[in-house]
């Protein structure tokens, strides 16, 4: 399922990114992926104007103005949380390969200390890197998941929303090829 | 600041910034569109005395007579014990609460005070005794309406029943409680509870009842339940729940269980469940009656206070014992003033309580969590400065009044959940001595500082919001300035009233100036007569639409000034003493007449407090009537930051006021992703078991 558009670009500059998340180094993880043809969208959202590839659909979300493609053979769940928060899952349960997006409104520039805790209790949170997803300043860290194990998080906020997408340790590479199609709307 | 007493007992002061009384989250609904949630943060000491003993508590140099309550609960009675296996047993009845504020008393004086010793198990149960703070040195040591207490609780009474229903132990009665008239008078109101009445035992079912709750703030305490009158199993009757809870359940012959203890007053916490001994309440529940020969279960121990070590409340009763052809216990009651259940050997009674609450005289930063359920478009923060004490009385000339606190309030302030934010609650101005000695300054108030920021109102390093304190009188003839808006920060600001000046030739005393709030601009205390042998000026009423100037001293005392609503200012004292303002109208206290006392400024009522009462600014207190002796003084000022009369009156406290529209917090991130399957590596490649 490898996706091969977009390109991971790695930020020198720090300057900006020590006035955001965690004050940790950037990582861009944005791409451009140009004009595409159009293909698939999920019946809850309405299809953008580019297209996935071949083997490939796009998930749109209006109400939390974003899409991402992504691999054809990954079923996606979606769970209202309440108070505005929303969860969709991509999963292929027999290849084991997957992610999740948490979105929850969030009005502040930076993710605190407190909304963290509230998230992982844990606190594990290691290999700080700072990235870029479609402009909006995030992070990317390793931390630790009672029921998953070893995880790999990248956050950001954009918006009024912050968004937690979450996959297990041994499937960032995947996660990373994903992340760049990512586009706000 | 405390220190161990012997056993488990214990005496303590803390003196700690306490969310006042207990619970001033007033209607936080969990899910909130129109309403709001409101917290008033005052600055208050507390002193909790545990030890079942008689002694006296040496009144503590900052008390304040105006904002104090002393509340007590007596001792619970015994169960009855049944040893010869002849008959059930009774439970022992439950203490009473009483409650007095604003009691008057001197620093350091010496106040007898007893605390209840819980009924113990004999022959017969024995009965709780009361506990009561302040009695003559030669008066009674129970409740008595001849020798008036300042506050007495009726202890529970023991048991000397059987499987009779007579001589079951009775609740302490809150008739026979002691209130301090003078907490009536305040209208903060003086609250008796009676403690919750025993259960009865059974004879043919041979077993005990639960032991009655004790009284507490928020009620009178449940009664004990019947136990099952059953000769194959019986079953224990269940304790009564602390103030303000339930009865326990009385046993039913089909059941294995005992019957469950009642819930405290938040509806909770009573025992339940066990198919042997009775299940313990907790919190003020009461115990489970124990099953078939088996135990009663202990009372829960109350929770409406806490002395920093543990919680401290009305207790539960204790469970009855059940089949006593075998050694059955009835449960303990809980600390404090829960009765014991009935038993072959029945519960002991607990030991009665005394809580002595007092505004504090010490201004100390502390720290208030934001709410998880903080909104930042909708909320205000207000606070008022504390008031100026006024000058020391005993000189031959005049003495003016303190000024009256600031008001400052701010919007929709941005904070967030769970962060900690720095605070100080103003405390009131004093005086201390005889003769010329300065009234100190009432402190600044404020909400939201920097970890190294000044603790006063400043605009340099501003605070979130900041009123500032009202003036200590340091003059005969010209009165403290109140807190001004220029000085404090925020979006709304008015300035507190000037004390009014004491006149040097007439040796009368000014009123104090007012507290401003959210209507407008404290108002002037009036100034002291000119003429030897005619009255003290009134104090001005709070800051508000209709409030005015205290009136200045005539042949009486001046009237104190009306408050926001055009009422309440006190009534200058004509060859006696000036009277209170209205209390919860933010009136003036009014001026003593010659040789006689002002006033106290009335307390406000702008936001909606507990117990029906409110809180708001604060009016200034009455100015002494001729200025020659410690025994004449000027009023305090009202609270929240009314400024004191001239001379020797001390200032009211400061206040916070958050009010916020809550939103339902947002939810913490589940774990969605691969749900309901156990990751396993075989062979250092990853698979899902489903779960």
């Amino acid at each position: 399922m490898r996706y091969a558009f977009g390109t991971l670009i790695v930020f020198a500059a720090l300057c900006a990114a020590l006035l955001f998340f965690f004050n940790l180094k950037h990582e861009t993880l944005s791409a451009s992926l140009g004009a595409e043809p159009a293909t698939t969208s999920l019946a809850t959202a309405g299809p953008t104007s580019r297209w996935p590839p071949d083997g490939w659909r796009e998930y749109v979300s209006t109400p939390y103005k974003f899409s991402i493609f992504y691999p054809a053979d990954m079923k996606v769940s979606e769970y209202d949380e309440g108070s505005g928060a929303f969860i969709v899952t991509f999963e292929n349960v027999s290849d084991v390969q997957g992610f999740q997006i948490f979105i929850v409104p969030y009005d502040k520039p930076q993710v605190s200390p407190e909304r963290f805790k509230q998230d992982i209790p844990s606190g594990v949170r290691t290999d700080m890197q700072d990235v870029t997803i479609d402009g909006a300043l995030g992070a990317a860290f390793y931390s630790r998941d009672e029921s998953l194990g070893e995880t790999r998080e990248v956050w950001f906020v954009n918006k009024g929303y912050l968004y937690e997408v979450t996959t297990l340790k041994p499937l960032e590479k995947d996660l990373l090829e994903i992340l760049p199609s990512w586009r706000f709307i | 600041m405390w220190r161990l007493a012997e056993g488990a007992l214990v005496l303590m002061t803390s003196i700690s910034l306490i969310f006042f009384p207990f619970a001033l989250m007033i209607g936080v609904p969990v899910q909130m569109e129109a309403a709001t949630a409101k917290v008033i943060v005052v600055n208050y000491q507390q002193t909790i005395l545990t030890t079942a003993t008689t002694s006296v508590w040496i009144v503590p140099d900052d008390w304040s007579d105006s904002n104090n309550s002393i509340e007590v609960i007596g001792a619970g009675g015994a169960g009855e014990s049944d040893p010869t296996n002849a008959a059930g047993s009774a439970g022992g009845g439950g203490g009473a609460y009483s409650k007095s504020v604003n009691v008057d008393l001197t620093p350091g004086q010496a106040v007898i005070y007893q605390v209840g010793n819980g009924g113990r198990v004999g022959n017969g149960g024995i009965n709780g005794g009361d506990t009561y703070f302040g009695r003559g040195a030669s008066a009674t040591t129970t409740c008595s309406l001849s020798e008036r207490q300042k506050v007495c609780a009726n202890g529970g009474k023991g048991s000397n029943a059987v499987a009779t229903t007579t001589d079951i132990g009775a609740g302490g009665q809150a008739t026979q409680g002691i209130v301090e008239a003078n907490g009536v008078a305040d209208g903060v109101g003086s609250v008796k509870n009676s403690g919750g009445d025993a259960g009865s035992g059974q004879g043919v079912g041979d077993c005990g009842g639960g032991g009655g709750g004790s009284g507490g703030p928020n009620g009178r305490g449940g009664n004990g339940g019947i136990c099952d009158d059953d000769t194959t199993d019986s079953a224990g009757g269940g304790g009564g729940g602390g103030g303000g809870g339930t009865s326990g359940g009385s046993g039913v012959t089909s059941d294995t269980l005992g019957a469950p203890g009642g819930n405290n007053y938040l509806g909770s916490g009573g025992g339940s469940g066990s198919a042997t001994d009775g299940n313990s309440g907790t919190n003020g529940g009461g115990g489970q009656g124990g099953d078939d020969a088996d135990d009663g279960g202990h009372g829960g121990n109350g929770t409406e206070w806490s002395n920093d070590l543990y919680p401290v409340g009305s207790g539960g009763g204790g469970g009855g014992g059940a089949d006593f052809t075998t050694t059955t216990f009835g449960g303990n009651g809980g600390f404090y003033g829960g009765g014991g259940g009935g038993g072959r050997f029945g519960g002991r009674g607990a030991p009665g309580v005394i809580i002595i609450t007092y505004a504090n005289k010490t201004a100390t930063t502390t720290e208030w969590t934001v709410p998880s359920d903080w909104n930042d478009e909708n909320n205000k923060i207000e606070v008022i400065g504390a008031g100026g004490g006024s000058i020391s009385s005993g000189g031959s000339v005049g003495a003016s009044g303190g000024g009256g606190g600031a008001y400052s309030a701010v919007y929709n302030v941005d904070l967030t959940p769970g962060a900690t934010i720095l605070y100080q609650i103003g405390a009131g101005g004093t005086t201390t001595g005889v003769g010329n000695v300065s009234g100190s300054d009432g402190f600044d108030t404020y909400f939201g500082r920097g970890a190294s920021a000044t603790t006063t109102c400043s605009t340099q390093e501003p605070q979130m919001v900041c009123a500032q304190g009202g003036k200590g009188s340091a003059s005969d003839t010209v009165g403290g300035t109140g807190g001004t808006a220029a000085n404090s920060v925020g979006s709304d600001k008015f300035t507190g009233g000037t004390g009014g000046g004491g006149n040097a030739t007439g040796s009368n005393g000014g009123g104090g100036g007012s507290a401003a709030g959210p209507g407008g601009d404290g108002e002037t205390g009036g100034a002291g007569s000119p003429t030897v042998g005619e009255g003290g000026g009134g104090g001005g009423g709070a800051g508000g639409v209709s409030s005015n100037v205290g009136l200045i001293g005539g042949a009486s005392g001046g009237n104190g000034g009306p408050g926001p609503a055009g009422t309440g200012g006190g009534t200058g004292g004509t060859s006696a003493n000036g009277t209170q303002g209205t209390p919860g109208t933010g009136g003036g206290g009014g001026g003593g007449d010659t040789l006689f006392s002002g006033g106290r400024g009335g307390n406000g009522s702008e936001w909606s407090y507990y117990a029906g009462a409110g809180a708001g600014a604060g009016g200034g207190g009455g100015g002494v009537g001729q200025r020659i002796s410690a025994d004449n003084v000027g009023g305090d000022g009202g609270l929240f930051g009314g400024g004191a009369g001239g001379a020797n009156g001390w200032g009211g406290e400061g206040v916070i006021i958050i009010t916020y529209t809550p939103v339902s917090p947002p939810p913490a991130r589940k774990m969605r992703i691969f749900e309901g399957f156990k990751i396993k590596f075989v062979s250092g490649k990853m698979i899902l078991n489903q779960q």
